[in-house]
């Protein structure tokens, strides 16, 4: 298992939270003792000891894990409209089209625990982080590759693209509270925090880049003018030893 | 003049802008009278009359995005990444200029910026400054009439070209929050935790017509939890009922 102890640094005011798909009934782990929204569950394991969900746990989302297919009325876009959430059903139905779902069938058990309680490697770590630790956490996704951050949604099925995009694509995905039509409704968090999901195999080499980096670059602390001037000077530093052509400009 | 008033009433705290890029100098507004970085001039817009900037008004690397220039060296090959922590080495930090979304050579000299209610030319790209709950309304509507996946893209450096210029060239929304991007947080352009959305000319009127055609605020963001637990039933009630009712006939 990898450490993820890096994670208590930034001292989150709600615990990253494992996801772990499985066909298999998890010992040693309590089934949820109520019904939720899949966007809720992550949040309930926050605070909560592990547990693990089931189909009669998830009361909404069940079809974004292959746990049901989606009623004729939802795919046919006909809650779009009625919800405001989208003009016409055809503008609505057409997500159905590209929003991410798990194979039919493919999970029985959804494996919630907070960061400091995994047995196990987490298929999906989602994080709950301010803008300052999300600045953070998203320069350590690029630092060691230079990737691009790219990230989806839609205005429904908020859970889609947390526990589902991730997990099939291989892509961190990040979405804001108070975007979401459901995820609003329920009040699931308060407005402005920023929810980073990394799936499984880009989690060794975020913890590698978050042991790696300075995490608060001193640039962060220069301040306008002193941040302009120091630019100046270390590209005019690096353009003496590289290459006098290279004299930065103006 | 497209009709933009709808934008009005969102109250915005800080003015949306609208900004066009040209190869001639416009006539009738004026120059802007300092050096500032490409993403700066997006507050600078928010809280001045309309103004152009020309390549002597560009710190920066707005010159590179802008076509106006090739990217120097020691920035291109990455040089600077590690040496600022933003990048673990120069392959890494070399890599996103093969991306990041640049104008062609030479197509722009001149461009142009204005807060939305002074506005006298029809904007390339307008960018709004806004709360997460406005930026809910704004980004729904772009959805509401096409059905489109809410797509984000952008680097830890270099934000302008994902502000300004992503969107002209690909005709996508772009958004993100402020207190992300290595320039514009060490520069403390905007406080943390605002929502900058960038919409392309293209996309504009509709997302206008949309935002006049949709309910802002609907009712499951403004009922009670037990008034939307009703609201829900009795709507997937009578939906259930209708398709019911027509499968048996």
């Amino acid at each position: 298992m990898y450490d993820y102890s890096i994670f208590k640094k930034f001292k989150f005011e709600r615990k990253p939270v494992g996801i772990k798909y499985s066909l298999s009934k998890p010992e040693g782990i309590k089934q949820l003792d109520k019904s939720l929204g899949l966007c809720e569950m992550f949040k309930e394991a926050q605070t909560s000891p592990p547990f693990y969900a089931a189909k009669e746990n998830v009361q909404c989302g069940e079809h974004v894990v292959g746990m049901l297919d989606f009623p004729p009325m939802m795919y046919s876009g006909q809650l779009g409209p009625i919800f405001s959430m989208f003009k016409t059903p055809g503008a609505n139905r057409r997500i159905y089209d590209y929003v991410p779902i798990l194979p039919k069938d493919s999970v029985k058990y959804i494996i919630h625990s907070p960061v400091d309680q995994l047995a196990s490697d987490p298929d999906l770590l989602i994080i709950t982080a301010n803008p300052t630790q999300a600045e953070i956490i998203l320069r350590a996704s690029s630092y060691s590759d230079g990737k691009m951050w790219s990230f989806k949604g839609t205005t429904c099925l908020a859970c889609a693209w947390m526990y589902a995009h991730p997990y099939l694509n291989g892509e961190l995905n990040c979405t804001i509270t108070g975007l979401g039509f459901s995820m609003k409704a329920r009040q699931v968090l308060p407005e402005g925090l920023i929810i980073i999901t990394v799936p499984f195999d880009l989690l060794p080499g975020l913890i590698d880049n978050l042991n790696d980096m300075e995490w608060e670059p001193y640039w962060f602390n220069l301040g306008r003018e002193g941040f302009i001037k120091e630019v100046k000077k270390r590209s005019e530093e690096m353009a003496k030893e590289l290459d006098p052509s290279y004299s930065y400009r103006e | 003049m497209s009709d933009l008033s709808i934008f009005d009433e969102f109250k915005f705290e800080r003015k949306p802008v609208g900004v066009k890029f040209l190869l001639n100098r416009p006539a009738g507004l004026k120059k802007l009278d300092k050096g500032l970085a490409f993403c700066e001039m997006l507050g600078e817009a928010q809280k001045s009359p309309p103004f152009y900037a020309a390549r002597d008004n560009f710190t920066c690397m707005g010159p590179v995005v802008l076509g106006m220039e090739p990217a120097n060296p020691i920035f291109a090959s990455g040089q600077v990444g590690p040496k600022d922590g933003i990048y673990k080495e120069a392959r890494a930090n070399r890599r996103i200029y093969n991306y990041i979304p640049k104008l062609a050579q030479g197509t722009v000299r001149y461009v142009a910026f204005s807060p939305m209610d002074e506005l006298t030319f029809e904007p390339d790209v307008f960018i709004i400054t806004a709360a997460v709950n406005q930026a809910d309304i704004l980004l729904r509507a772009l959805c509401y009439s096409t059905g489109r996946m809410i797509t984000t893209r952008s680097t830890p450096v270099i934000m302008c070209a994902w502000l300004y210029v992503y969107p002209f060239v690909s005709g996508d929304l772009n958004y993100f929050v402020t207190g992300l991007g290595f320039g514009m947080k060490t520069r403390g352009i905007l406080p943390e935790g605002l929502m900058l959305i960038s919409i392309p000319y293209d996309l504009l009127s509709m997302v206008a017509q949309n935002l006049r055609d949709m309910e802002w605020i609907p009712p499951l963001h403004r009922l009670s939890e037990e008034e939307k637990g009703n609201q829900l039933q009795k709507t997937v009630e009578e939906l259930r009922r209708e398709y019911e009712e027509s499968t048996t006939d």
